[in-house]
């Protein structure tokens, strides 16, 4: 029964290759983007948060259909990479890592932006006071402080990739070995009659994995609400 | 005056003003009004985190802020030691990393004396939630010292501490002004605290300066009198140990500037307070009684003869400055006064027991 294809296999290797690599460069933007909601005032902030947060509440297909219009071969950003470098980033490897993180920023960048509001300010303040430059403020207060939260964005990130599928069938397509993700996979056996074995071996590692993932977010945020009310 | 500190901040917010212009000298200053009155806005103006609508600070000489010639130095280089109320201490690292925050590679010499000068150095390897609230407090001031800092500024440093640890600050503070010379300016809207440690003060009331100098002379005015009496006060004389009574377990203090004596219990400074060291002598305006004549047969140790310079009467009390050398203010209700008909010029007798003095 649990005796995994090879074609199974490189669903769940690309799964996590794309999840990882989304995490990784979704952070240093979510860190910012969170720390300049967190710590910002400016005219139309609301407007800017709305537009920030809309992948969380719009259908994923939506999203999905956006990125293909804008990233795909005759789109604005799409046609410039097509033409200039020769590269198609719409069903391709690419797209199913920019799907992923359009999806899992703002639930990235809320969680390190909480994280960031509970920094008491007055700590870094106090660091300013004391000859800091705003950037060694940063980095030496205000970052180690939210770490906690940070870890558990990097987490969260990581498991809503794993967890994509609408976004990524209509804007990257659900190419074997290329753009078939764990979720894209399943749903792929659950069309054909006779795979419910092959269906069930992926629900299993879907399930571990994000179980995995959401334990570790979990604790992090407990460790956070703890270290904030010691 | 030889300016350590002078400036004039003006800000204007919503509902409050500040307008207040000062020259502070060298030493430790005590800024006393009420709460909400402008004396946090003034420190923040000063260090940097606040910035005044116009005026001009200068510290040592140098510029922080001018808005005529648009100067306006941020925080982190106007090196201004800020000892905040809450100590602000950074909580993920240790002592020793709070304390080299500011300054990563201090003269050994310096760090060694500001933790022996603070006694902080069996805190250095632990984190500020394993310290107490003074040796938190203790570890800031140092923390403030290493950074290089050419003044102190400290909000409300007794608020957040018993009563027992404000008193085992406070030589700490009166230890770090001698051995680093560095001018310190304190806020608190506890007078008795304040007094504890300096007699230069700063008034401030509704945002503005109402009142700057010794505490001994703002007593001839009686809007500064009203200010200071909400808050508790005491008379504060600088007195040295002229000797010890061994047999009678008291002690003779004098005053430098005048013939005033008066006889102290020994066990309030404490055995080992050498003859001729200064100590700051405090007594409350109500634990003073007066006399015309000197009283014979009574148990009172101190009978110190002065000229009554004014009397203020308020709420049913009356609030005499004596000139004994130095001023005191004596509290005695008015009905004493009328009766024993004490006015300006006259000659009286402050008598007080010795048990009544708090010694620093």
């Amino acid at each position: 029964m649990f005796k995994y294809t090879a074609s199974e296999w490189s669903a769940i290797q690309l799964s996590l290759y794309v999840a990882l690599i989304c995490a990784v460069i979704t952070l240093p933007l979510a860190i910012a983007v969170g720390w300049f909601l967190a710590r910002k005032r400016f005219f139309g902030k609301s407007v800017v948060e709305g537009i920030l947060h809309l992948p969380l509440v719009l259908p994923p297909i939506t999203t999905g259909y956006l990125l293909l219009l804008v990233f795909g071969n005759r789109g604005v950003i799409g046609k410039f990479f097509y033409e200039t470098f020769g590269i198609q980033i719409a069903f391709s490897f690419y797209a199913a890592v920019i799907a992923a993180i359009f999806v899992s920023f703002p639930l990235v960048t809320r969680s390190i932006r909480l994280s960031i509001e509970l920094v008491d300010q007055k700590l870094e303040e106090a660091a300013r006071t004391l000859g800091a430059s705003n950037l060694r403020v940063f980095f030496t207060i205000t970052l180690p402080l939210a770490l906690p939260g940070v870890i558990s964005g990097f987490i969260l990130s990581f498991a809503r990739s794993l967890g994509e599928f609408g976004a990524t069938i209509s804007f990257a397509g659900n190419i074997e070995g290329k753009t078939q993700t764990l979720p894209l996979a399943i749903f792929s056996e659950m069309q054909v009659p006779g795979q419910e074995a092959s269906t069930m071996r992926l629900v299993v590692v879907s399930v571990i994995l994000s179980l995995l993932a959401m334990i570790a977010a979990e604790f992090l945020n407990r460790r956070v609400i703890k270290s904030k009310t010691a | 005056m030889n300016a350590a500190l002078s400036f004039h901040i003006k800000l204007q917010r919503k509902d409050f003003a500040l307008d207040v212009k000062a020259d502070i000298p060298n030493g430790i200053t005590g800024i006393f009004g009420p709460s909400g009155h402008g004396k946090t806005s003034l420190l923040n103006s000063i260090a940097g985190i606040v910035t005044p609508d116009s005026g001009y600070i200068r510290l040592n000489g140098d510029t922080l802020l001018d808005s005529n010639k648009k100067v306006n130095v941020k925080i982190r280089q106007r090196r201004v030691g800020y000892v905040f109320q809450d100590e602000r201490l950074f909580p993920h690292y240790t002592i020793r990393k709070n304390l080299l925050y500011g300054e990563k590679n201090p003269d050994p010499e310096l760090f060694d004396e500001v933790i022996d000068t603070l006694q902080i150095a069996h805190l250095l390897n632990k984190k500020p939630e394993q310290c107490s609230g003074g040796e938190k407090q203790r570890a800031a001031i140092g923390r403030a010292i290493i950074s290089g800092s050419k003044i102190l500024l400290m909000d409300e440093p007794f608020s957040a501490l018993d009563v027992n640890l404000r008193r085992e600050i406070i030589p700490y503070l009166n230890r770090v002004h001698q051995k680093f010379s560095l001018p310190i300016l304190i806020v608190s809207h506890d007078l008795p605290d304040l007094l504890s440690l300096t007699d230069n003060l700063l008034l401030l009331k509704n945002g503005q300066l109402q009142g700057h100098g010794k505490f001994t002379d703002l007593l001839d005015q009686p809007e500064n009198l009203e200010l200071m009496h909400q808050s508790g006060w005491y008379n504060v004389l600088h007195l040295s140990v002229l000797e010890y009574l061994e047999s009678k377990n008291m002690v003779l203090l004098k005053s430098h500037k005048s013939n005033l004596q008066i006889q102290a219990l020994t066990q309030t400074i404490g055995k080992d307070v050498e003859v001729n060291q200064e100590l700051k002598v405090l007594i409350k305006p109500e634990s003073i009684a007066l006399s015309k004549e000197p009283v014979q047969n009574i148990s009172l140790r101190n009978q110190v003869a002065g000229t009554m310079k004014e009397v203020f009467l308020k709420d049913g009390l009356a609030f005499c400055v004596v000139d004994v050398g130095e001023n005191i203010i004596v509290e005695v209700t008015e009905a004493s006064q009328k009766s024993l008909c004490l006015e300006k010029g006259q000659r009286v007798y402050c008598l007080f027991k010795s048990a009544a003095l708090k010694i620093y």
